[in-house]
């Protein structure tokens, strides 16, 4: 009875540890933002984002290239890259972070869905500035999922939008981020 | 009459570029078929040219249509939305990353890992591959 009941707990402990340790990542994370005015809505999609999520030290870290950002229209990606966000100058935007949530028990069990707390800092056009989002991470079929949405202001990022788009470029702009499938990094 | 001639020159002006601005502002992104690479290179000296020295690498590639010769060394079809064909020796920690043009998934084109290839595509840049998009198969 000893013997079996040391073997469990060794089984315990050791299983607890594996979740423990994770280190989760994706390179095909999506990235979209929208910016709406009364006369022009804007969107773009970025399908490659690199994601790398530290179970065992509560931290999350991204980074996206600027230039894979696709919009539906060639002229708005021109000026995207060219005039607002230079992305010859500053090709990525990364973001570090850590969960404010400590708890990721839920990473062994199937079929759950949380919310957590995220904190950290956005670098973007040079700049870094603090940001703060809830994320939701899912666990289904033996994968698991996040998500999050925020919003920023072109202005904290010293991205100037010429008067004379004034009325088509919104200064908040909503950043959807969706990591699906993230797989264990060996 | 020199009054009408001028009117009707002035109503044809106006008439071009207010077409010329409408076709620009509605203008799609190129697809890559139509475009020349500007240079050549093999899969593995440009992963190294990243590695060892990034902005340089990037100054030369950033944003440039490449066509870029190498070795299937993996094929991740992310339930058939995102069609990624990685290139380069399968040892090295990092590929160069090819999301393929949205065309290629309906095609259902069989790639197979280990046979040489080239592809041409847009440089975004660096994060754990060189990155590139809208990828087709010259």
């Amino acid at each position: 009875m000893k013997k079996h009941s040391s073997v469990l707990l060794f089984l315990l402990f050791f299983s607890v540890t594996l979740v423990a340790q994770k280190k989760l990542f994706t390179k095909t994370g999506t990235i979209t933002f929208n910016s709406k005015t009364s006369i022009e809505k804007i969107q773009a999609v970025n399908k490659k984002v690199l994601a790398v999520l530290d179970v065992a030290n509560n931290k999350i870290e991204f980074a996206v290239l600027i230039k894979g950002f696709e919009f539906e229209k060639a002229l708005m990606q021109e000026h995207f890259n060219e005039n607002y966000l230079e992305s010859d100058k500053f090709p990525k935007a990364t973001f570090k972070g850590k969960f404010d949530d400590t708890n990721f028990t839920i990473l062994a069990e199937e079929n759950k869905t949380v919310t957590v707390n995220i904190s950290g800092s956005l670098t973007l056009h040079g700049v870094t500035k603090p940001v703060t989002a809830k994320a939701l991470i899912t666990t289904k079929n033996k994968t698991v999922s996040a998500a999050s949405s925020f919003t920023i202001l072109l202005s904290d990022y010293s991205i100037k939008i010429p008067a004379v788009n004034k009325n088509n470029v919104n200064n908040q702009v909503q950043i959807n981020i969706n990591l699906a499938n993230l797989q264990e990094m060996k | 009459m020199n009054k009408r001639i001028v009117l009707i020159t002035l109503l044809i002006i106006l008439c071009s570029v207010g077409i010329y601005i409408y076709k620009e502002y509605n203008r799609k992104p190129a697809s890559l078929n139509n475009l020349p690479a500007v240079l050549n290179i093999n899969a593995d000296t440009l992963i190294s040219q990243f590695a060892l020295n990034e902005a340089e690498a990037n100054k030369k590639y950033l944003g440039k249509v490449i066509s870029v010769k190498g070795f299937i060394n993996k094929i991740d079809n992310q339930q058939d939305t995102l069609l990624t064909i990685l290139l380069g020796d399968s040892l090295l920690s990092s590929s160069v990353s090819c999301l393929m043009d949205t065309g290629y998934i309906k095609l259902k084109k069989v790639f197979t890992p280990g046979t040489q290839i080239t592809i041409k595509g847009i440089c975004t840049g660096y994060l754990m591959d060189v990155e590139l998009n809208r990828c087709v198969v010259e």
